[in-house]
């Protein structure tokens, strides 16, 4: 079922990834993998509900380490992670894609160090790199492709999605139909926080 | 099963991005292209080593290691190209190769995609892995060829993930 804007986000949305600490994420190696958890959304709303900073935003990639995400879609958020969380009371950056948490925990951290200034007193939203294995969250609301003619099999779109945590409405949806970040990039997704 | 002696399946396109110095960056890469088996494998031997994922724990820390730390002696045993195949995309195949610190325009490592482990497949049902249940799905199994003018020489894969003397470079370069 398609997601519209003020939407209840559905419940037990589970996804995977290796967590990142921006605190230490400067002298991390992008080859010492941890072993993958669960990210349940459920909780993370929970904890982020009553605080004052409870938007989570979700954005979706079609591929790690593929040419348009990394250079002009994702490192905007990263550049930006102070603002997202004092200015848009962002609690927690989701960053998705049907590529494996190992893919992804290694794609944020190098992205993070080479994008990111943080500072071990900043103030920051959480930054996750979590996998929608086989797509299926996203597959589920009519937010994938079919890259198969590429070889790349059902991948995630490219979306920007906004929940606030404590009501789990939808405050943003906006999905690329064409090549380009217009409707997922950093500015359209933050202009109405 | 493939055994000795078997000619190595040719027929699945794999694809890989070639290292260029423009993109040596880890997170930058340029477009994937074909890497056609019927062309590369006639009048020359080719190694083939296989893991479970890029990025992965012992794949990454382990066997891979073995093979980059040893490309000149691949090179003296007359080995004309290494393969190493994941169920990875290319640019994922990529950024790991450079992650790893293989960088060499001379690409003599090709990291390859083998699409949904179809080309493993067609060697064994013991060269495919499903980790589905890990939220992986079918993975390309932990093994090692030396495949010798299209025809396999040296042909083993591991249990599972594990990682022994099976698919490690050594075993491969005391058959060479």
């Amino acid at each position: 079922m398609s997601f519209q804007e003020g939407d209840q986000f559905p419940k037990d949305v589970t996804f995977t990834h290796v967590p990142i600490d921006l605190a230490t994420v400067q002298t991390a190696s992008a080859l010492a993998c941890e072993i993958p958890t669960p990210l349940k959304l459920d909780k993370l709303f929970d904890q982020l509900a009553d605080t004052s900073s409870p938007n989570v935003v979700i954005v979706s990639v079609p591929g790690a380490f593929t040419p348009t995400c990394t250079e002009n879609h994702i490192p905007p958020y990263l550049t930006h992670l102070a603002a997202l969380k004092n200015d848009k009371k962002v609690g927690a950056l989701i960053i998705i894609s049907a590529n494996d948490a190992f893919v992804l925990n290694a794609w944020g951290k190098l992205l993070i160090k080479n994008e990111a200034s943080v500072s071990a007193s900043g103030d920051y939203p959480r930054v996750i790199f979590a996998s929608d294995p086989a797509a299926k969250f996203s597959a589920a609301h009519d937010l994938s492709v079919d890259a198969s003619a590429n070889g790349m099999g059902i991948r995630t779109a490219r979306y920007g999605l906004v929940v606030d945590a404590k009501s789990r409405k939808i405050k943003y949806l906006g999905k690329e139909v064409e090549r380009g970040v217009k409707h997922s990039g950093y500015e359209a997704v933050t202009s109405k926080l | 099963m493939s055994s000795s002696g078997d000619t190595f399946p040719t027929d699945v396109k794999l694809q890989y991005v070639p290292y260029t110095k423009e993109h040596a960056e880890i997170v930058s890469s340029s477009k994937p292209v074909t890497l056609n088996l019927s062309e590369l494998l006639p009048g020359k031997t080719v190694v083939f080593t296989s893991a479970i994922g890029a990025f992965t724990p012992p794949c990454t820390e382990n066997h891979l290691p073995t093979y980059l730390n040893n490309v000149s002696k691949f090179k003296k045993k007359g080995v004309d190209r290494i393969v190493v195949l994941t169920i990875n995309d290319p640019f994922v195949n990529s950024a790991w190769s450079k992650a790893l610190g293989y960088k060499d325009e001379e690409n003599y490592v090709i990291f390859a995609t083998d699409p949904k482990a179809e080309l493993s497949g067609k060697l064994g049902d013991n060269f495919v892995a499903d980790l589905s249940s890990e939220g992986l799905g079918t993975r390309s199994s932990r093994y090692a060829a030396i495949v010798d003018d299209g025809h396999i020489v040296y042909l083993e894969s591991e249990d599972g993930g594990a990682f022994t003397e099976r698919s490690h470079a050594s075993s491969l370069l005391e058959r060479l």
